[in-house]
């Protein structure tokens, strides 16, 4: 197997072959450290990379392994972290030059769990400023590109994440879900990424855009992956007010191909939203492959849907104006001029707007609830149009022109608001060779029963084993 | 969703001094052209009927 190859090896096969003893770590590192040296150049999916402390790492889980102290399927896994996430002894950025030499004295509690289950990293990712951007443009560290067309963005805010793994620079990535964050990228990109449930994964020691709103998940090349980290680091932490005290499954469990009799809805107010013809034409073919593999759709309505997108958009512009303040009073004109702009827009927002959005999310949680009981699953689209060029400012949809972060963030939000974990998983690829991903969303904490319908139409499908030439 | 609620530009400018946005600086333009085209999406929840319902926040006690 060439050098290559390794890169472009899933957490799962990889595991299989660690713990057989027909790969080592220390190859697999090796393989994925080449990988971005020649990828690197032309992505910029990272802000900082420790090669000697990979191969450290690398060369102590082979000892692990060869002893016999196999500590499961993430043990020699290269990944990498959004960089937001703290590593003590690793710089954090945050994605700004203001943090450009902070280096925390502490774990995340994500990467320290990553770190226990033996994963390997290999560096801090590229990302929208403060993760304050759906599009992945950083002006401090660079623009990030997509490895399917590298004149066109990854999506944001974890562009890096997203780049990285699709262009098999890192097996696996983490990043966050604040409106889409997670989501946007990996379908732009064509990955499975899972935002879980707020409260699910500990959000301790990752810099903050929105409290109530931010949301730590997996992304990678497939479904079965996102598993894999999901049981690496889901579960309690005190140290995170948010954090749900409630057991956690074995996550891989619910990797199954059957998904005869699950009920899929599809709220007819998704489809009203100006939609890109060929996303729209993929993601109901994947709808109606569902109903092939034995689930039963169902036409419903979410009557706030449409609202949700403007609560959940002003609930994260005061909460991230006011995590900031300090920071902007002291130091605003070192921010990108874009995220400034947003920020200082977060200051008109008062406090009545903020707790009147705060009681219409009361409503929509309790109306997404309710949802439930008539079906399983919700469906639609990640994103309504394929990746965009980089700079774009607005885009053109079905006849309509919209500012680019709006148009990327519309089927996104609403799950940041009401806190249910929903997965993109690739779906389709448009004309011009760009992926297309299509959005499942289950209850809170049923991560289980999305994991297996992304599962099974992964399965039945060859979306996910396509690579970008780049 | 069509709102009709506007931000009149003095109510900006009178906001921004508040605020603290220098009134000199060259970007408050920009910053009324952006704040104009959110603020209708700021006063959403104004058009929601929400009596009886309390704001969707936690109060967790410590458990010492």
């Amino acid at each position: 197997m060439d050098s290559k190859d390794l890169c472009y090896l899933s957490a799962g096969e990889l595991s299989r072959l660690i713990r057989k003893k027909e790969v080592s770590p220390v190859e697999v590192v090796k393989a994925h450290l080449a990988r971005i040296e020649s990828r690197e150049p032309f992505l910029n999916s990272f802000i900082t990379l420790i090669p000697e402390q990979a191969m450290e790492e690398a060369r102590l889980a082979e000892h692990e392994i060869q002893s016999g102290r196999y500590r499961g399927p993430l043990h020699g896994i290269p990944i990498g972290l959004k960089d937001l996430f703290y590593v003590k002894g690793v710089p954090n950025t945050s994605g700004s030059k203001i943090f450009d030499h902070f280096v925390p004295g502490y774990d995340s509690t994500v990467a320290l769990r990553l770190k226990d289950a033996g994963a390997i990293l290999v560096g801090k990712l590229n990302l929208h400023q403060f993760a304050y951007g759906p599009t992945g443009e950083n002006p401090d560290y660079g623009n990030m590109h997509n490895p399917w067309d590298k004149e066109r963005i990854p999506g944001g805010s974890s562009g890096g994440s997203a780049s990285a793994t699709a262009s098999g620079q890192c097996t696996l990535a983490m990043g966050t879900d604040t409106g889409g964050s997670i989501r946007i990228p990996s379908a732009l990109c064509g990955l499975a990424g899972l935002k879980p449930t707020y409260g699910r994964l500990s959000r301790h020691g990752i810099t903050v855009l929105s409290w109530s709103q931010d949301h730590p998940g997996p992304m990678a090349r497939t479904v079965e992956d996102c598993a894999l980290v999901m049981n690496a680091v889901a579960g309690y932490d005190p140290r995170d007010p948010s954090s749900a005290n409630r057991s956690t499954p074995d996550f891989t469990q619910s990797l199954t191909d059957n998904i005869k009799g699950l009920r899929v809805g599809v709220p007819k107010e998704v489809f009203e939203d100006p939609v890109d013809s060929e996303v729209e034409h993929f993601v109901r073919n994947a709808i109606e492959f569902l109903g092939k593999l034995g689930a039963t759709i169902h036409d419903i309505s979410w009557p706030m849907y449409h609202e949700s997108k403007a609560i959940s958009s002003t609930i994260l512009m005061a909460e991230a104006t006011a995590y900031h303040s300090q920071l902007m009073k002291h130091q605003g004109s070192r921010f990108d001029p874009k995220v400034r702009l947003r920020l200082e827009a977060g200051l008109l927002i008062s406090a009545v707007d903020y707790l009147q959005a705060q009681r219409a999310r009361r409503l929509f949680y309790q109306q997404s609830c309710d949802l439930f009981k008539k079906v399983d699953l919700l469906a639609g689209p990640s994103v309504p149009i394929t990746a965009c060029k980089i700079g774009t400012e607005e885009v053109e949809i079905a006849h309509r022109r919209m500012g680019v972060i709006p148009a990327l963030t519309q089927y996104t939000r609403p799950y940041n608001l009401n806190g249910f974990p929903a997965i993109t998983i690739p779906c389709g690829f448009s004309k011009n060779g760009l992926p297309i991903g299509f959005q499942l969303a289950v209850k809170p904490f049923d991560e289980g029963t999305v994991l297996r319908a992304a599962f099974a139409y992964e399965q039945a499908t060859e979306w996910h084993q396509r690579k970008p030439q780049t | 969703m069509e709102k009709t609620v506007r931000l009149d530009k003095e109510t900006f400018l009178s906001m921004a001094k508040v605020l603290g946005l220098d009134e000199e600086d060259y970007h408050l333009e920009e910053l009324f052209t952006y704040v104009d085209k959110l603020f209708p999406n700021f006063k959403v929840a104004e058009d929601i009927d929400l009596k009886e319902t309390e704001p969707m926040m936690t109060l967790v006690l410590p458990r010492e």
